[in-house]
């Protein structure tokens, strides 16, 4: 067989440049240039830097401020990923016994999907206003006094509601879908062979979305350690004081706050291997996911 | 083993449509009912309701001496195949057929001695570790009915078991199927579209149309005293010859202007439904008695036999001949026996003739 080619040797090059360049100015040399600076202490002023070495690195290990954002970004991110993960199952699972045929709701169900990430964000702040946010009032009758960004636990809880919040949209038409994707006939196999609904869940529906599951759980890790800095920038309205942070909110906060480039870009390094981490360990997952069909 | 009894059953669906008018018959113990007709006719829907999977809407149904209507799927003593035959993907053979005895809190060594011994029955053993995308239609259609057996119920339940296999494993399947519900002797309601199926497993059909019995009776009664024009156009491979005609009300029949002897009993004059099935008549060259000119239009071989296409006084006609039958040069004629010719009303399709 004759494999295509080009007459021009310039032409799959010149055809690859805009992409290539994408990558190498959005991605590698940011990259680089984080890896480089990660090594240099930063003169405050600006006036030029010294080769430290490892010592940015070895100041953070050592550092009890970053060891506790680490541990609290930890707990932020399994309490987000298993909260959204378990209420959108929950909410798909119900909404999967109504809307089998009709479809209507299922558009009705999509609508939330496309309207809620935004405007989550934004009601978030709205519901925990101190004073009058309607959740902070609900709070109040039992006695919490509910204060955002003053108290770390009140914000701390704030940022994993509004978080999960958030999320539960994408999660639930995921797992509607993977729900919807197993064959009704199976469904009614089991009916027959069990009368236990919840043991149905657990012995056919559950390993069925396995799957999706696993597909859902590394977006949320990503997404729970990533993709909130956004609430969490809202949420302690750049005040980070006594307030919990996030790493990749630290990496800022450090960076462009406190002015600290190289410890700030040591850190971010840190970040990075914990992706290429997560990735591997998906790509790994992922080649040996149970494939049922 | 149980009799099954359907009391004036009906079903209207949420969304109006009455798919099943009120029906009844009974299944006797041991026996093999067969539910036909063509697609959308409510054969699922009132195998379903027997299932417990869909709601009756009316009527009672009762399996054994137990009325259950309300009695959830799972406690109905039922076992069911399905058309793709909705296998638990993710469990091995072994563990599909064992999934609905260890909900029934059998013991362990109980519930595998049944499993071995239904594997070994369909020539499974050697898959019991294997998922089942590991196997092949055929292989899948018999762990269905493995998972149907091992369960050792009152009632079987087949949705169109045999549709997606190919045409000879079909046949085999079916042959299978058959002699297998023989062994078990357990009572049987089977649903297919398929009139041969029909015709070859059943003890005794339920021909369904829009929802209605249109008859029930055993595969010989259906074939050869058809109780409308649907039943006799339905059953039978090619269907039964059908043609307006008029009956004189002695023992004629007239078709355009030649007439043909029937066995009325004592039917006044009217217009009819004038039938005759393909293999009934028989073709000559010469014109005896009452033969009616056949017009030949086409031959198709089929092998052990032959179709002859043509024509009886305008209206199509299908003769259905041994291959070994002499086709004459010249004319053709076709000799109508008296009893091979139905007779049907022509406006509800009823049979008239016995
Ligand atoms: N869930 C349902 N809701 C509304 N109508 C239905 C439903 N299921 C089947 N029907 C209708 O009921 C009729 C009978 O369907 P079914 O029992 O599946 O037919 P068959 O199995 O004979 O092909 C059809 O007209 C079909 O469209
Ligand atoms: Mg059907």
């Amino acid at each position: 067989m004759k494999r295509a080619g080009f007459s021009n040797p310039w032409l799959p090059v010149a055809l690859l440049l805009p992409q290539l360049s994408i990558i190498a100015i959005f991605f590698y040399w940011p990259a680089g240039w984080a890896i480089h600076s990660s090594f240099f202490l930063q003169d405050p002023f600006g006036f030029g830097s010294s080769f430290v070495g490892l010592d940015n690195y070895t100041d953070l290990f050592g550092a009890v401020e970053y060891r506790k954002v680490a541990g609290f970004t930890v707990i932020f991110t399994l309490l987000v990923t298993f909260l959204s993960l378990a209420i959108a199952l929950l909410l798909a699972v119900k909404a999967d016994k109504v809307i089998r045929g009709a479809r209507s709701y299922r558009t009705l169900l999509m609508w939330v999907y496309a309207i809620a990430p935004p405007v989550a964000g934004f009601l978030g702040i709205m519901f925990f206003q101190q004073g009058n946010g309607p959740i902070t009032q609900f709070f109040g009758f039992f006695g919490w006094e509910f204060m955002l960004g003053v108290n770390y636990t009140d914000t701390a809880t704030a940022m994993v509601i509004v978080s999960v919040w958030k999320q539960i949209p994408v999660n639930f038409i995921f797992f509607l879908s993977g729900l919807q994707s197993i064959p009704k006939s199976v469904q009614e196999a089991a009916v027959i062979d069990n009368n236990s609904g919840t043991s149905r869940f657990w012995d056919i529906t559950f390993p069925l979305l396995a799957p999706t599951a696993f597909f859902l759980l590394i977006i949320n890790i990503t997404y729970a350690l990533f993709d909130t800095f956004g609430v969490v920038d809202t949420l302690v309205k750049g005040e980070p004081g006594n307030n919990p942070l996030t790493l990749v909110y630290k990496v800022y906060v450090d960076g462009f706050r406190g002015n600290d480039l190289g410890g700030s870009s040591a850190q971010s390094v840190i970040l990075m291997v914990l992706v290429l981490i997560l990735t591997v360990f998906q790509f790994r997952l992922i080649e040996r996911r149970i494939h049922y069909t | 083993m149980a009799k099954v009894s359907l009391q004036d059953i009906r079903k209207v669906y949420p969304n109006g449509a009455e798919a099943v008018t009120p029906s009844s018959f009974d299944i006797d113990d041991g026996e093999l009912i067969v539910l036909v007709g063509p697609s959308g006719c409510g054969k699922s829907t009132l195998l379903r309701m027997v299932a417990g999977l869909e709601d009756i809407t009316e009527g009672t149904l009762r399996i054994g001496d137990r009325v259950v209507n309300d009695v959830d799927p799972a406690d109905r003593d039922i076992a069911m195949v399905f058309q793709n035959y909705a296998l638990y993907p993710h469990m091995s053979v072994y563990k599909n057929m064992a999934y609905g005895l260890k909900n029934r809190k059998l013991p362990k060594d109980e519930i595998d001695t049944k499993v071995r011994q239904a594997a070994e029955m369909l020539n499974l053993t050697e898959f019991l570790e294997r998922r089942p995308s590991q196997l092949s239609g055929g292989q899948r259609q018999r762990v269905a009915m493995g998972r149907a057996i091992v369960r050792e119920p009152a009632l079987f339940l087949f949705d169109e078991p045999l549709s997606n296999l190919d045409a000879k494993l079909r046949n085999q399947m079916r042959i299978e199927i058959r002699s297998l519900q023989r062994r078990v002797n357990v009572t049987s309601m089977y649903v297919t579209h398929d009139q041969v199926e029909a015709m070859t497993m059943a003890d005794r059909i339920i021909v369904l149309n829009h929802g209605r019995i249109e008859q029930i009776g055993t595969p010989s009664e259906i074939y050869n005293t058809p109780a409308s024009t649907f039943v006799a156009s339905f059953m039978g491979a090619p269907p039964m010859n059908l043609m307006p005609a008029t009956y004189d009300g002695a023992g004629y029949v007239r078709i355009g202007d030649k007439s043909v002897a029937v066995i009325a009993n004592g039917a006044p004059k009217s217009d009819v439904q004038f039938g005759v099935r393909p293999e009934n008549v028989s073709l000559t060259g010469v014109p005896k008695g009452a033969a009616l000119p056949f017009t030949l239009d086409l031959v198709e071989e089929l092998g052990a036999s032959r179709l002859l296409h043509g024509r009886i006084e305008g209206h199509s006609f299908v003769v259905n001949t041994a291959n070994t039958t002499r086709i004459p040069d010249g004319p053709t004629y076709l000799d109508i026996p008296a009893e091979a010719v139905h007779l049907f009303a022509p406006d509800t399709g009823q049979r008239l003739s016995a």
